[in-house]
């Protein structure tokens, strides 16, 4: 009898030390093998960061202009590590560079890893650009591209003043839209996503937009983009260096 | 054996007093039953080109009740101190303006989030019915209070049996959120329903093409993008011609309005912050031949080729006149559900 007792102490006690390491286990997860990655636009003129309707600026060909609007989407966001592609977004972000609650976004469940790039449509791709294909709200409402235009959304609205060659204060409306004139972003810089979440600055330094390759010029070029294909494709090719991280 | 007697009269009184104590207590009770607090939920039809509505408060959740009281307040000079109710300046037949007082017309509110011509209140229907309330009209609320019928129906709606500004505020707020104008003629050509004349597709295209560029700032759907412009009505500003400037002081704001829906734009005249143009062929023809320059003009106001105006020849006018005409929504300038109660 009193080996019996003894015996199922003795099997209490391994019981509790079995359970006793197991809930230690339990407070020591596996790390997290995901993180995340906020992103803040900032938008620059060159060096400068960018004061709104303020006409103190010069672009390359010499305007001086301000800016007024800047709204657009990113889309297909994409980190790659060397030349493999290690992660994708579907998710489709609106930006409004002139509303703090609007100019950021965040990426979730990324692969703790270290990325050496990132690229994304400046605008959305093509299985997206299509007349209230988005959610219904009203900031995408407003950027809605008319069906008879072609349909879907504009990518980008970038809209202020300049002086004219008689110093004649006009408006310029830099918007691009259509699947044709998608500009892709592409970044080369380290996202070190290995040890948890991170917060990224994402520039925009908006006189890139009338350089490289193409001087743009507002008293030659369209100061208003939307009719014109030739200079949607002007600032495509230009935008595509206007990001960095 | 007298004092028995006595005793047991004695009794008798303390149980008919107690009998009518629980009689009247039951009455109460009855009377409660009469107006329970009542939540039959309130479902807004609008079509899918129209953003969701999702700035409705949590702690104001449309119901029957409560926009039925909404709709009583909005008619009922009792808000104000001077015989007058929204009413007196919102006629229905004018799409809930009127031509005398170049009121802003109450057409699809609960989308906005700004409100008057310079946006001074932000937020919801509920924050500027407050500023209506409160400040407008400086309602007495005690005579709400004084109202059995109203004390009924805000105990039935809100479930309080003091009625507060806020109750008064969030009814107004229900109402006008029901009040959505999506049945015109362009809606239905929209859904496919029916069919625009050569005019008005002529004039469709015209405003939803860089020809007239008319779309940027009144988006499909709401015909308003709920922001502020300077469409050159002026190039030297003062007092009201000043606009959101008025509010802000940032002189980037100088001469900014918010844009009016479109929707019912032929039964809202005159036209402007300050009603100075009569006609909507006016109106074209300031977009046309009459903007004025100024450092706040909104950019698409002045592209090039277009710094004075769009150049349109008097049939592309008279094109546009047409197809602003197609948002004229006879449903809502004649829904019963939205007339006096």
């Amino acid at each position: 009898m009193k080996k019996y007792i003894l015996n199922s102490l003795l099997f209490l006690v391994l019981l509790s030390i079995v359970f006793l390491v197991s809930c230690k286990k339990s407070k020591d997860p596996a790390p997290n093998p995901f993180s995340k990655a906020n992103f803040i636009l900032k938008t620059y003129i060159d060096a400068e960061e960018l004061t709104w309707n303020s006409l103190n600026y010069f672009n390359e060909a010499g305007n001086k202009y301000d800016v007024t609007t800047l709204k657009f989407y990113i889309s297909d966001i994409s980190l790659f590590n060397g030349n493999t592609k290690k992660y994708t977004s579907s998710n489709v972000f609106y930006i409004d560079g002139k509303d703090l609650t609007k100019i950021s976004f965040s990426l979730d469940s990324i692969p703790i890893d270290t990325y050496t790039k990132i690229e994304f449509s400046l605008g959305l791709v093509p299985t997206k650009n299509k007349s209230y294909s988005l959610p219904s709200t009203l900031d995408n409402n407003n950027m809605a591209w008319p069906d008879m235009m072609g349909g879907g959304y504009h990518f980008l609205k970038f809209e202020g003043h300049y002086l004219d060659t008689a110093s004649i204060n006009k408006g310029f409306a830099v918007h691009l839209g259509e699947n044709a004139f998608l500009p892709l972003i592409s970044i080369n810089s380290i996202m070190n996503q290995n040890d948890g979440d991170h917060s990224y600055t994402l520039k925009f330094n908006l006189n890139e937009v009338f350089k490289n390759p193409y001087t743009y010029d507002f008293n030659y070029e369209k100061s208003n983009t939307m009719s014109d294909s030739l200079a949607k494709q002007l600032i495509k090719n230009n935008i595509t260096d206007a990001f960095s991280l | 054996m007298h004092f028995r007697f006595n005793k047991l009269i004695k009794l008798g009184f303390i149980l008919f007093g107690m009998y009518f104590f629980y009689a009247c207590k039951k009455d109460n009770i009855v009377q409660e039953e009469i107006t329970p607090y009542s939540e039959t939920p309130y479902t807004l039809d609008y079509p899918y080109y129209f953003p969701k509505m999702s700035n409705i408060p949590l702690d104001n959740k449309l119901s029957i009740e409560r926009t039925a009281l909404g709709r009583k307040l909005y008619y009922d000079p009792i808000l104000s101190n001077n015989g007058l109710s929204c009413s007196s300046c919102h006629y229905q037949s004018e799409a809930f303006s009127l031509s005398s007082t170049n009121a802003l017309p109450h057409i699809n509110l609960g989308w906005n989030s700004h409100f008057l011509w310079n946006g001074k209140i932000a937020g919801t229907v509920e924050d500027i019915m407050k500023f209506e309330v409160d400040e407008f009209f400086s309602t007495d609320i005690s005579k709400l209070n004084a109202s059995e019928e109203y004390r009924k129906e805000f105990k039935k709606a809100y479930n309080v049996s003091n009625i507060s500004s806020k109750e008064v505020t969030y009814a107004l707020a229900q109402f006008f959120r029901t009040l959505i104008s999506k049945d015109s003629k362009f809606d239905k050509f929209f859904m496919h329903k029916t069919n625009l004349s050569s005019p008005e597709t002529k004039g469709y295209v015209i405003f939803n093409t860089e020809k007239g560029d008319c779309f940027h700032c009144h988006s499909l759907g709401l015909f308003t993008d709920n922001f502020f412009h300077n469409i050159g009505i002026d190039s030297v500003f003062d007092g009201v011609n000043r606009g959101r400037f008025n509010y802000t002081g940032n002189a980037a704001d100088m001469g900014l309005f918010k844009t009016p829906t479109l929707r019912n734009i032929e039964m809202t005249a005159p036209y402007m912050h300050d009603g100075r143009f009569k006609t909507l062929e006016e109106v074209v023809e300031h977009y046309n031949s009459g903007v004025k320059l100024s450092h706040s003009i909104d950019p698409i106001m002045t592209k090039a080729g277009k710094e004075f105006g769009l150049r349109l020849t008097s049939e592309e006018k008279s094109d546009l006149v047409a197809f602003l005409k197609t948002l004229t929504d006879s449903t809502f300038l004649n829904n019963p559900t939205f007339a006096k109660p």
